[in-house]
């Protein structure tokens, strides 16, 4: 039943990348992310004795989806406090010098979609997972996650049409 | 409608920044409090609170029984009336002070 160190590696090895890149789109800011993901892992070797290894992906990602939903939440929470000027620099897409203009672009058009439909649309991009997986972590029914998907891209879509220069 | 219609440009897969896995490495094998603690701790930190509440509590209390004492102190003045002054039981009528500093009481004659 007890997860081995190496399983657990192994797993980070296999995650990494599309974990990093649905909470990229999240957040944009790879250390914020990558401290993220750390988090989500540390948890699971705390629970290691407990989770077995062929649970393990899909325990991981309802850990990554839950500590961004939270991430999320509370940086819409604390939104109104007057930030130090280089965390607002950071929050502005405008200002966000590492990003090129089509990230600068899918970061506004991604904040103007309601946060279920924009998690449906990173898991489909990012995660690899079933879609019936992918309705199981969210807890939705799999019809439910399919007009999500579908309101989603036609939203995105419209937003980058509007935005293009 | 599919996830292939939004042109792949937006959505390029990034690379996570290198040395990752050693990072978590680290911070995995960074030392922790022991778990045994953790109720030491939790009481530790009761035990502190209850202690500044304390002495919050004890100033507090000081400072209301000086008001209080104080605003009976007042009160004992504006209320208490001195008796009238009086020579041999006689009301003076009168008073003078002399050159010599000497203050004098004129009184009624007794008839």
């Amino acid at each position: 039943m007890a997860l081995s160190d190496d399983e657990l590696e192994a797993a980070y090895r296999r995650l990494e990348r599309p974990m990093f890149n649905y909470l990229y789109r999240w957040f944009w800011d790879a250390a914020q992310c990558e401290d993220l993901l750390h988090d989500a892992f540390e948890r699971l070797w705390k629970l290691r004795r407990r989770i077995d290894a062929s649970s393990l992906d899909a325990l991981a990602w309802t850990t990554v989806i839950n500590l961004a939903r939270n991430q999320h939440a509370a940086r819409k929470r604390w939104r109104w406090l007057p930030l130090p000027e280089a965390l607002v620099a950071r929050d502005d897409p405008s200002q966000a010098l590492e990003l090129d203009w089509r990230d600068q672009r899918l970061r506004q058009a991604l904040d103007q979609l309601p946060a279920r439909s924009r998690e449906v649309l990173l898991l489909e991009l990012f995660s690899g997972l079933e879609r019936a997986e992918i309705a199981r972590q969210l807890g939705i029914a799999e019809g439910t996650l399919a007009s999500r998907k579908h309101q989603a891209i036609a939203r995105i879509q419209s937003l980058l049409k509007e935005s293009e220069p | 409608m599919s996830t292939h219609e939004i042109s792949p440009d937006y959505f390029r897969v990034l690379e996570p920044p290198a040395g990752g896995l050693e990072r978590l490495r680290r911070r995995i094998a960074r030392p922790r409090p022991h778990p045994l603690l953790r109720p030491l701790v939790a009481f530790g930190s009761l035990a502190l609170i209850a202690v500044l509440a304390g002495s919050v509590w004890t100033t507090y209390d000081a400072a209301q029984q000086e008001r209080r004492a104080i605003a009976e102190l007042e009160t004992i003045f504006t209320s208490a009336r001195l008796p009238p002054l009086t020579i041999d039981g006689v009301e003076p009528v009168e008073l003078d002070l002399g050159r010599d500093d000497v203050l004098a009481f004129w009184v009624k004659q007794s008839p």
